[in-house]
């Protein structure tokens, strides 16, 4: 039993999937062989911190959506690939709901999937299509989703004595920069952050730096924002709009 | 004729908005039936009032937002609402309440009611977990599964993986701003750029480089920061000095030097007024509509572009803030330094506008009064009369934003951008608050300098003319010298190279000969010079490692160097982002240059000393 599953910026709920089922074999579709590497690792650290085996990890190159690869250009790549590199589908692999919507239909169609696995805080992973599957609960502990993320939260003062939390990369190469992320907390698998009022506008930049930055570090929905300025907040929510690529629950 | 019925999912709140009006705006149905899904356990929730708003017009949508005009006059720049195609008029609307997971069931009865239609479901809005059972092969028999494009086509996804493409309508970047809740006020759009094209495009063949005046030395004196060192070999490139003044003449335009630093530049029967000075800046705002116009005519894919696109405060409570926190800055900038008139200006002009007694009140000024006193005076002026101060009553600014076939982008033009810190300081960056970007990735720069630093965002505006292309080209940020340009380059290098002969007392064939490593391709021969270039192409980590190490080893040639040196050798080899991307890092650390090179070179620490580096034995 293979699951099947486009490889976006936002991994931890990937992960969970990789786990919830004994897959044989975990194929992951990409646009860059790097990205699979990234996630064997965060599979490897998972699996190693929580004792599990570690399913076999291929890759199946897609084309991009870039600045320089449409949508358009995407759909007219894929199906001109057709059917040199048509899947060997079966009835018992099963297709993860990770990637765009039209990754999802265009994948779906072409290597004829008949299956889905979801995922629900509620129910958790389920299929919906032929195959009914039950499958694990996983959940991340808060450490667990630092390590896999390679990140390390402290917490620091400002000079008014003020605590506030730091996210920063084990490599140092990032780290959150404003003072005002004030709490965080870690429940269904999703970090929750609590800003403060950032009292000025270049605060509020560093707020928004800040924002920007963990959504790429962690996708747009690993991260819940809690009382963040109104501009921050509204254009957050609309940024996803041009860039749909994480999975969603 | 057949009527069309689209189907699409409204889930709850407003985050789909943009998507679902999309979706419309390109289908142009007769009836749209807005599948209200829910989770269970949760109540129903209404639809979008913007988005029903929108689809029955401009008026409508306006009027979502009542406070908008209630305080000041405010400029907008209006949307267009649901525009349709062959004036048949706003579609129906049918609102369904649906459980989440009954979706399929729903949508199979939907096709069975409408069969005899052109039934359709969009896949492009709502959540991928709850239209997941819809988009496995054969899970809908006659519906037409569709996903919208951003400009405007539609694509029909079929069961067995191919699709047909469909022409459809794109909802404007005007419009999608206002349903998120921002109303804009845009300056230029493509069809006015594109009246003005032929001048815009004039000047541009016409610019020429900028060389430092005594004025502008005398005005670099008297700021606070010294000029960065770029200043100097990085000028800026523009049409408003005397040698583009010349060409732009004999191309046929006329030039008027007009009071308060403003030129009227005609062309034919196009005229444009350019104020280039003002409280001792100078102004670099007119490249922003060259370049708009070098997207317009160049970049295929774009459908639409604003150029000037300011982001309005929709109510009294963020107006006034807004007011105050600029007033409270322009006060500070004149107490500080109140000698010097780039920033002292600003606060004059605006006290002797609002009556205030500048002499009595030079410590004492009493904010929240000027506050109200410059909110009085806004409120006696008329929308036109308020397009100069704009800049009061918005919340950012971004100077070009295009649509198209690869979706939004922005840019933020720049005359030119002497230090790199510009690009990664939230603070320094630019006119556009980074709290306002949409999309970081298509967030880009266009400068206009003879030599700027090279960055994958940062675009040189005589670049733009070779399409979208040029983005994933080395010489993007490269700037590409018209004839004028090259002619005037010769003959200040030909004068140069008398001086150099006249004092090496030495023919410059001869010197060229005795001394090549001065007139070789510094880029290609020595690794330091190499900094500029910041485009090696590099594969990967190993990839890197290795251009590193055969960098660091020709440049040593043998013989120790210091740490400095060889970091200035590896920052030539490798760019910051590269860094990043290979090494996780955006700095190459000597101790990561300790375990990564160790193959090929040794370090050896002093106390208090800068280390050394020697090649590995």
């Amino acid at each position: 039993m293979r699951l099947f599953a486009v490889i976006g910026t936002s991994s931890t709920l990937l992960l969970r999937a990789a786990f919830c089922k004994p897959w044989s074999t975990i194929v992951l579709f990409h646009t860059d062989d790097r990205n699979v590497e990234i996630f064997r690792n965060q599979m490897r650290i998972y699996s190693k911190r929580n004792g599990l085996a570690l399913p076999t990890i291929e890759g199946f190159e897609i084309p991009p959506v870039d600045t320089l690869n449409s949508l358009s250009d995407f759909m007219e790549k894929i199906v001109a690939s057709m059917p040199k590199n048509r899947l060997q589908v079966d009835d018992n692999d099963v297709l993860f709901y990770s990637g765009t919507v039209l990754h999802i239909r265009c994948l779906a169609t072409l290597h004829n999937f008949r299956t889905m696995l979801l995922h629900d805080t509620k129910v958790g992973f389920h299929t919906t299509g032929d195959l009914k599957l039950q499958c694990d609960k996983v959940s991340l502990t808060l450490q667990d989703f630092l390590e896999v993320n390679q990140m390390i939260m402290t917490t620091r003062h400002s000079g008014d004595e003020r605590s506030y939390v730091i996210l920063r990369s084990k490599d140092d190469s990032w780290e959150t920069k404003s003072k005002y992320l004030l709490n965080t907390e870690f429940t269904n698998d999703k970090l929750h952050l609590y800003w403060g009022k950032p009292p000025s506008s270049t605060q509020r930049k560093f707020v928004a730096m800040d924002c920007h930055e963990l959504k790429q570090h962690f996708g747009q929905y690993t991260i819940i924002h809690h009382n963040l300025p109104p501009a921050i907040d509204l254009l957050m929510r609309y940024s996803s709009d041009f860039e749909n690529e994480e999975e969603e629950e | 004729m057949t009527s069309k019925i689209l189907a699409i999912l409204s889930p709850p709140g407003d985050d789909s908005i943009i998507s679902q009006a999309r979706v419309i705006q390109a289908h142009q149905p007769d009836l749209v039936i807005l599948l209200k899904t829910y989770f269970p356990g949760q109540n129903p929730t209404p639809s979008s009032m913007r988005l029903l708003a929108w689809i029955q017009g401009s008026t409508e949508l306006i009027d979502t937002y009542p406070e908008l005009c209630s305080l000041i006059d405010i400029p907008y720049t209006a949307p267009f609402g649901f525009q349709p195609a062959n004036n048949f008029g706003a579609p129906s609307v049918l609102e369904v309440d649906i459980p989440a997971n009954e979706l399929h069931l729903h949508v199979l009865e939907l096709e069975k009611r409408y069969g005899e239609s052109d039934f359709r479901f969009d896949i492009l809005p709502g959540a991928k977990k709850v239209l997941a059972p819809l988009l496995i092969p054969g899970a809908l028999q006659s519906t037409k599964i569709t996903y919208s494009l951003e400009e405007g086509h539609i694509l029909i996804l079929h069961d067995d993986g191919t699709y047909t493409r469909e022409e459809g309508l794109f909802l404007s970047l005007i419009d999608r701003f206002w349903l998120a809740g921002i109303p804009v006020y845009v300056e230029n759009n493509k069809e006015s750029i594109s009246e003005m094209s032929s001048l815009y495009s004039a000047l541009l063949n016409s610019q020429s480089i900028e060389f430092q005046t005594k004025n502008d030395k005398i005005r670099d004196k008297s700021r606070k920061k010294s000029p960065s060192p770029n200043k100097s070999i990085d000028l800026p490139l523009n049409s408003l000095n005397e040698t583009a003044f010349k060409q732009f003449q004999d191309s046929g335009g006329t030039i008027e030097h007009l009071p308060e630093h403003v030129k009227r530049l005609t062309l034919n029967d196009l005229t444009w007024e350019i104020k280039t000075e003002e409280d001792d800046f100078k102004l670099g705002n007119s490249l922003e509509l060259i370049a708009a116009n070098e997207i317009v005519r160049h970049w295929e894919d774009i459908v639409e572009l604003n150029q000037g696109v300011s982001f309005l405060l929709p109510t009294k409570v963020g107006i006034k803030e807004q007011v105050r926190r600029l007033l409270e800055r322009e006060l500070s900038d004149f107490q500080s330094n109140p000698g010097k008139k780039h920033t002292r200006s600003a606060w004059i002009r605006r006290c002797s506008r609002l009556g205030i007694d500048l002499e009595s009140n030079t410590e004492n000024f009493l904010i929240e009064e000027i506050t109200d006193s410059e909110i009085e005076y806004l409120k006696s002026l008329s929308s036109e009369e308020l397009i100069p101060h704009l800049w009061m009553l918005r919340s950012a600014e971004v100077d070009i934003m295009t649509m198209g076939e690869f979706g939004v982008s922005m840019f933020d033009v720049k005359q030119s951008m002497w230090r790199e810190s510009y690009l990664d300081r939230e603070t320094k960056a630019t006119q556009i608050s980074q709290n306002l970007v949409l999309r970081n990735k298509e967030y880009m720069f266009i400068v206009n300098s003879t030599s700027p630093f090279e960055r994958s965002n940062i675009l040189h505006l005589t670049r733009l003319s070779e399409g979208r292309d040029i983005l994933g080209k080395r010489t993007r940020s490269q700037w590409k010298p018209t004839n004028l340009n090259l002619r005037v380059l010769r003959r200040i290098v030909r004068k140069q190279i008398q001086t150099m002969e006249k004092a090496a007392g030495t023919k410059i064939e001869v010197l060229k000969r005795i001394l090549p490593e001065f007139f070789q391709d510094q880029t290609k021969q020595n690794p330091i010079s190499a900094i500029s270039s910041g485009a090696t192409i590099i594969q990967n980590k190993q990839d890197a490692i290795k251009k590193i190490s055969k960098a660091l080893l020709e440049h040593m040639n043998g013989k120790p160097c210091t740490w400095s040196e060889a970091a200035t050798v590896i920052g030539g080899v490798i760019t910051t982002e590269q860094k990043k991307q290979f090494f996780g890092k955006k700095k190459f650390t000597r101790a990561m240059a300790e375990e990564l090179l160790r193959d090929y070179i040794s370090i050896t620490y002093r106390t208090g000393k800068d280390a050394i580096v020697e090649p590995a034995n």
